[in-house]
């Protein structure tokens, strides 16, 4: 059973993963490192000076009983390395969590699951893609990790909902906070039935520097690493190095060389990824052809009329104005407008933006 | 001896007869001047006799009282310069008094004796004709202002020895200098613009029923160019209209070397730093802001989202009533301000969103801008239209775009249809469309009403954006000579208002 001092030791301000491993196993469990003495302190491995005098000087401030109670009361489960129900997948990687706090669910080991990962501030194809994707492959019986950050993580869990699937958020802060703020229905709908995970006790609050640790963990527990759309140099390439380093595949959504939010999938297809050509082979390359045969999508143009078959032909995924539409159809803007009201009420178009129309799936 | 002048002051746009009495008696030498005086009218005093002196006249030793009556209006402005100095003369004996029946005096004067002009020449013109007033004498500069009205015998002065040798009958008026007539300067015209069919047509529908119009779009799409151009398209303004118009442009100085007046709509685009008081009017001498000097025509904010929340909550009252009333300690000015609110802005900060390739503008910021302006100021925008950059293409091809003349044509229609079925009505357009009388003016047959049922609850109307869409609607309908508004004339309409702003933020909450 976790105890108040495994609590503690998770707490102690600059003491990692690597470092507790470490810890535990010089003293073999939290609660020997709490009353061992400074010395003895010194003699583990890792351990420099300055982390020695920050667990001693957190020993002295850390109120056990408080916080112990705190946890217990936020409903937040939590459960050790070594434990029964610790998720297995992350036993594989160098830095495994000493503790690991959710509400809800954790994933089941035997599951096969996917991490999503992208850009925060997305296009309509990157979010489009993503909640197709995560539709498609939830329906095939995978999981989809991902982070909850506004985009393509909310896109791909929403997408995976709907595909009748399991979906899990791994959070840079502790499982009791809903960040970001306006994920807030999101969050319920995952603590409800799905599971939201971190490594951070309940209570933290996010920090820049969590969230690279919280894409190790989002790569850890998959077995494969999607990512959909990423500028050069984001947080999503870092999943995707985590992703290598511990022998994961990496899917990577090509796009056009001139958008900003494909340069990161481009390069990371150049250096090896595989690109997601389309839906039906990326659920071969996963091994999922078979149980989705049969689920092909149902076209929806076959109920539509000429004209409105002519506007949805020249929709794309990424808005378009009105005026492209006008140029493209050849309809005047009446018949373009009651085609396009048409399309979008049937959930065929969407005006992303006054003026500017787009497809949707 | 005592003499009397008839002058006038403006009071917010119009003009008030003022009387300048003049006494010279006996007494201890002095100079006094009474009735309600701003400090620029009590300066008349020293330009007075100054001016008195250099023209050649001197000043009596004796008491001058100067009265200014009725003496519970304040007087500023520098018109009163002139009649003071002509009640002296008269008063000391040097014009004759009997000159000045039916006589209207205005202008300043300097040190040197000359006349300089006046802002407001043209309400004071319009009041003095309609009290009957067979003259007026005007600086000389005003002289083309003052005729404009064309009834009454205008007399340009150029200074006083001028005025004096007119009232004393040895001075010929110089023939009014040959005008040439302005050449029809080169107005802004629709076929200037490329493409932009939606715009366009959004414009057009805008200035029939005299809606407001937002548009929304990244820098360099035509936003403004459009604007400017909206007067061309709405219909020219009438004899009452031209009259209003022109006396806040004569108040606000901006009418000089006008040679007639203009039947051009004015186009205002005050710049997005303007003022609490540029925008509305005030100041201790009050002034018409620019939402009276937009009267009967086009008030153009651009940049929409940098005007200060202040400024744009100060239009709302305008835009229910037509009019801005300024109160004083001394009194209250009402300045007219019927216009068409025409609104441009981007769609985020850096201007380019959706493209995501140059917009790195997060949600967050993305709500912020949006968030500036306030729902009250969006509730008034009756359509809005959202356009894109131009396409290279439409940039370079050259399709025979459609004159303004030819748009003016369909909206000068649609205008004359409203008219016509309003007639026993207070108001004239379709915006102006009260709640209580949609039913009646806009009847909806079964398919449209059904049709309205369903947007209603698919868009997640309001009461006032429901309306909106029928009274838009009703322009389309008359754009198109058509009787009843159908389903057609309703599916544009419901185009047109993205405005909601629930409706702009893209899909995203909570992952859609």
């Amino acid at each position: 059973m976790v105890d108040q001092y495994d609590l503690w030791l998770v707490c102690v301000p600059g003491i990692g993963p690597r470092k507790i491993t470490s810890i535990i196993s010089a003293c073999g469990n939290a609660r020997e490192c709490f009353f061992l003495k400074e010395e003895a302190l010194r003699y583990i491995p890792v351990l420099r000076e300055d982390d020695v005098q920050r667990i001693i000087e957190s020993r002295r401030t850390w109120e056990m009983e408080k916080q112990w109670e705190r946890l217990m009361k936020s409903g937040v489960c939590v459960v050790r390395k070594g434990e029964k129900g610790y998720p297995k997948k992350l036993y594989h990687i160098t830095d495994p969590p000493h503790l690991l706090f959710y509400r809800g669910r954790l994933p089941a080991d035997d599951q096969r699951a996917v991490a999503m990962v992208g850009a925060r501030e997305c296009t309509d194809y990157g979010r489009e893609m993503a909640k197709k994707i995560a539709r498609t492959l939830a329906a095939a019986g995978m999981t989809v990790i991902s982070g909850m950050a506004r985009g393509i993580d909310s896109a791909s869990h929403m997408g995976a909902i709907e595909g009748g699937g399991e979906t899990y958020a791994l959070l840079g802060c502790g499982p009791d906070i809903c960040y970001p703020g306006s994920a807030k229905r999101l969050y319920e709908t995952l603590v409800s039935r799905y599971g939201v995970l971190s490594e951070y006790a309940p209570g933290t609050p996010p920090e820049k520097g969590f969230f690279p640790a919280r894409n190790r963990l989002i790569s850890a527990l998959s077995d494969a690493v999607l990512v959909i759309e990423a500028r050069a140099r984001s947080g999503s390439l870092i999943t995707a190095d985590f992703a290598l380093e511990q022998g994961r595949d990496v899917y990577a959504l090509p796009g056009r060389i001139t958008d900003a939010l494909s340069h990161g999938t481009n390069q990371l297809i150049r250096q090896g990824a595989s690109p997601i050509v389309s839906i039906e082979v990326l659920l071969e390359d996963l091994k999922l052809r078979e149980s989705v045969q049969g689920r092909g999508d149902v076209t929806p143009v076959i109920s539509l009329g000429e004209t409105e078959r002519r506007v949805y032909e020249a929709l794309e995924i990424l808005p378009a104005g009105m005026e492209d539409l006008l140029e493209k159809t050849a309809l005047s803007i009446p018949e373009l407008m009651a085609a396009l009201d048409i399309l979008m009420k049937k959930q065929l178009a969407k005006e992303g933006f006054p003026g500017a129309y787009r497809r949707c799936y | 001896m005592y003499s009397e002048v008839q002058t006038a002051a403006i009071y917010g746009i119009d003009g008030v007869p003022i009387r300048v009495e003049a006494d010279v008696s006996d007494g201890l030498p002095a100079f006094q001047m009474v009735g309600y005086l701003g400090s620029e009218v009590r300066e008349a005093r020293e330009r007075v006799s100054t001016a008195l002196r250099n023209s050649g006249f001197s000043m009596p030793v004796k008491r001058i009282t100067v009265n200014l009556y009725p003496a519970d209006i304040k007087k500023s402005g520098t018109g009163f310069d002139l009649p003071v100095a002509l009640a002296i003369l008269t008063a000391i004996g040097v014009i004759p008094p009997d000159v000045f029946e039916e006589t209207v005096v205005i202008g300043e004067v300097n040190l040197q004796g000359n006349v300089c002009p006046i802002p407001g020449v043209l309400p004071i013109v319009a009041k003095a004709e309609e009290l009957g007033i067979k003259r007026i004498l005007v600086p000389a500069q005003n002289r083309v202002e003052a005729e404009l009205l064309g009834k009454i015998e205008v007399i340009p002065v150029e200074s006083i020895n001028g005025a004096v040798s007119y009232l004393t009958g040895t001075y010929e008026i110089p023939p009014r200098e040959e005008q040439r007539e302005a050449a029809e300067d080169h107005a802004p015209d629709f076929s200037e613009i490329k493409g932009q069919r939606v715009l366009k047509r959004a414009c057009e529908i805008a200035c029939a029923g005299m809606h407001n119009l937002l548009m929304i779009g990244p820098p360099g799409a035509g936003k403004s160019m459009a604007a400017k151009r909206l007067p061309s398209i709405l219909p020219e303004m009438d004899r009452k209209e031209q009259m209003e118009t022109s006396k806040i442009q004569s108040v606000a100085g901006l009418l000089s070397g006008a040679t007639t007046l203009s039947r051009r709509r004015p186009f205002r685009s005050p710049n997005h730093t303007a003022t609490l008081q540029g925008m509305a009017g005030g100041g201790t001498i009050p002034r018409p802001g620019e939402m009276s000097l937009a009267h009967n025509g086009v008030l153009f904010l651009d940049e929409l989202t940098e005007f200060s929340p202040q400024v744009l909550e100060v239009l709302r009252q305008p835009m229910e009533d037509h009019e801005i009333t300024i109160a004083r300690a001394n009194g209250s000015y009402r300045y007219p301000a019927k216009f068409m609110l025409v609104a441009a802005m981007n769609p985020c900060q850096c201007g380019y969103y959706p493209d995501r390739n140059r917009c790195r503008c997060t949600r967050r910021q993305l709500d912020r801008y949006l968030g500036r302006i306030s729902d009250p100021v969006i509730d008034r925008m009756d359509l809005a239209v959202g356009i894109n950059a131009v396409a290279f293409g439409e940039l370079s091809g050259d399709p025979k775009e459609e004159s303004s003349a030819k748009i003016r044509a369909r909206v000068e229609a649609a205008q004359k249809i409203q008219k016509e079925r309003y007639m026993t009505e207070s108001f004239r357009f379709n915006s102006a469309l009260p709640p209580g009388l949609i039913k009646r003016y806009v009847p909806l047959d079964k398919e449209a009403t059904d049709y309205m049922e369903e947007i209603f609850f698919r868009r997640n109307l309001t009461a006032r954006g429901y309306h909106k869409i029928l009274k838009v609607a009703r322009t389309i309908a008359d754009l198109s000579g058509k009787e009843r508004v159908d389903k057609a004339c309703l599916t544009e309409a419901v185009c047109y208002r993205s405005v909601e702003k629930r409706d702009w933020e893209p899909d995203e909450r909570n992952g859609d």
